[in-house]
């Protein structure tokens, strides 16, 4: 039996009007396509991460699943329940983290900002303060004894726990993060991290994480979906992704001494060729779809005209060869 | 979800953040007679105590005093919910309140009462030393009777205060500029610096919309000893009344708002 999604985007299109000022009082309005046709699934247990430059529409698609924003065309749809006209219900289902650093109210503490919050969101009054508890645990305030300060008083790290708590609150079946660990300490967005991946994994809980850190999303997100300039560009696991642009392996040979017949080299590499010279070395790069097939010609080519091949290596696309593959392509 | 959960939650919001302002918790306590005061000297530079009394049948100091803290209490509430869309955006939290499933009326309601209920203990500190002055023992009744309904006046104001606040909101993203030009007009059409029995037949009908308006009456004509009960009973009906219908058109009009704002996108600042 197929799975059902617990998140899915069919063609989300939206615009945003803006003015273009000029001068005192002149101006002239103008549309901004902030999504294009953003389409896709996310299911249960999952995290995905929603990656693009700034300005390719994920937090537009966030606000848009989050039931805070009314797309101008297409459907979202989270547990089945459509995100403009069964809004309560998809209230009900999700958690939502939007920024880092803000979101409650200066002079109450962590533990009193989420009783608030509890209460607004419709958990009973027999239950608030021990489900308050669980999510400071959770998050780790408790162990560092901040339940009990004010916000005002928090570190970024800690406001992005509480933030973080906050969406746990209603232990939701939908989580929904939007640069979780933007601007945070590396012990303090391993912590975010580990909990996110905790989240999916062991509670089976559906997981939609923007970021911009490539590295997190390699660890963190079990698939992503690239946007890029409001429209979806790429999806899949990263290893996946990665495979995609193979193209882009990079060859890197260095050699002793000047290893000559570059015309006989771009012949077989084409014109990616790059030759670098320093401290009597050489190094010859290239970047090859299958560089397996042609390293052998290469090596031959620089070893009959009596070049000492000194280090061989091959380097793998990364994540961020992908983001930057397809941000040019939007 | 009840009224009783969101009640506890803005209750407790709103008194942990009261204890950690001091000058808030001053302010509560002094207003009033500053009032009282700013009112006396003005109305002493173009008549005098003597003449006020002459003309409406009150002494100056009750009338003012009564009215100072009427205003307090009446706008305390409305002010918090005028107030609090652009509160929220400053503090972040706008976008999770939006996204709550709370029962709008049921929210602005909760947002209104705690405010309310310091003015009770303010109402009677204040007025009641002055009442039993004026008006003898029986003053400390007319005092409670006073703190009563002005603070049931203050909670008839939640409608209001959630049509002027959506559509202020609707307006301009700014909309607290707006608010800041509707409030002293609330004030005269409420009638409590200018006793409405006194403004032309067509404004005192205009001012019938306004619930609070007519606890406002009430007021004064019990401090100038005017009252009957039947006058009451009719003041009072109609504020009733006017409180019960316009509850579905301030919820309509916030959830207008809301709706405006999730096609244009909520601000966060």
């Amino acid at each position: 039996m197929p799975r059902s999604p617990s998140v899915e985007a069919i063609g989300l299109i939206k615009r945003y009007k803006t003015k273009e000022r000029k001068g005192l009082f002149k101006g002239r309005t103008i549309v901004i396509e902030a999504l294009k046709g953003v389409s896709f699934k996310i299911y249960p247990g999952e995290v995905v991460g929603l990656l693009g430059p700034n300005g390719a529409g994920k937090t537009t698609t966030i606000k848009i699943i989050s039931t805070l924003l009314i797309p101008d065309e297409g459907e979202a749809y989270v547990k089945g329940y459509d995100v403009v006209t069964e809004a309560d219900m998809v209230r009900k289902n999700i958690g939502v983290m939007l920024t880092v650093e803000k979101g409650f109210y200066n002079k109450l503490t962590g533990r009193e900002n989420l009783e608030y919050f509890a209460a607004l969101y419709g958990l009973s009054s027999n239950i608030i303060k021990k489900r308050v508890q669980e999510v400071l645990e959770i998050v780790g305030l408790e162990e560092l004894g901040a339940s009990d300060r004010l916000f005002e008083e928090y570190s970024l790290g800690m406001k992005a726990r509480l933030n973080l708590a906050r969406a746990l609150l209603r232990d939701p079946d939908v989580v929904l993060l939007d640069e979780p660990t933007l601007g945070l300490d590396p012990p303090s967005a391993r912590k975010i991290r580990d909990l996110v991946k905790g989240l999916a994994h062991r509670e089976g809980k559906t997981v939609l994480y923007t970021t911009h850190n490539m590295f997190e999303a390699e660890i963190v997100c079990d698939r992503i979906i690239l946007i890029n300039k409001g429209i979806t560009v790429a999806e899949g696991t990263p290893d996946e992704l990665k495979d995609k642009i193979m193209a882009f392996r990079t060859v890197k040979i260095m050699v002793k001494g000047e290893p000559y017949r570059y015309d006989k080299l771009k012949e077989i590499v084409g014109i990616d060729l790059e030759i670098r010279k320093e401290n009597g070395l050489t190094t010859i790069m290239f970047k090859a779809r299958k560089p397996e097939e042609l390293i052998g010609d290469v090596i031959r080519v620089l070893v009959s005209n009596g070049a000492d091949i000194v280090k061989l290596t091959v380097e793998e696309p990364t994540l961020e060869d992908v983001f930057v593959y397809y941000s040019g392509k939007g | 979800m009840g009224l009783r959960e969101i009640l506890w939650a803005e209750w407790v919001a709103f008194y942990k953040d009261l204890t950690r302002r001091k000058s808030l918790i001053v302010s509560f306590i002094v207003y009033p007679y500053i009032l009282t005061l700013l009112f006396i000297i003005m109305g002493l530079a173009v008549g005098g105590l003597t003449s006020f009394g002459q003309r409406f049948h009150v002494s100056a100091i009750t009338f003012f005093l009564t009215m100072s803290y009427l205003m307090l209490t009446l706008l305390i509430g409305a002010d918090m919910i005028m107030q609090r869309p652009s509160s929220d955006m400053w503090a972040g939290t706008l976008p999770y309140i939006l996204a709550s499933p709370a029962p709008r009326v049921l929210r602005y309601l909760a947002v209104a009462l705690p405010m309310l209920a310091p003015f009770i203990v303010q109402g009677i500190v204040c007025l009641t030393p002055v009442y039993v002055y004026y008006y003898g023992v029986e003053g400390s009744v007319l005092a409670l009777l006073v703190v009563f309904l002005s603070v049931l006046a203050g909670l008839f104001m939640v409608p209001i205060a959630m049509v002027i606040m959506g559509l202020a909101y609707m307006v301009s993203e700014e909309g607290w500029r707006i608010i800041n030009i509707a409030r002293p007009l609330l004030l005269i059409l409420l009638g409590v610096y200018y006793p409405r029995y006194l403004l032309p037949l067509v404004f005192r009908v205009a001012t019938m919309i306004i619930p609070s308006s007519s606890l406002v009456e009430i007021i004064q004509y019990m401090l100038i000893n005017n009252l009957t009960m039947s006058l009451a009973s009719v003041l009072l009906g109609i504020a009733t009344a006017s409180f019960i219908l316009l509850l579905p058109i301030g919820s309509k009009t916030v959830a207008r708002w809301e709706e405006g704002l999730r096609f244009k996108g909520v601000k966060e600042y």
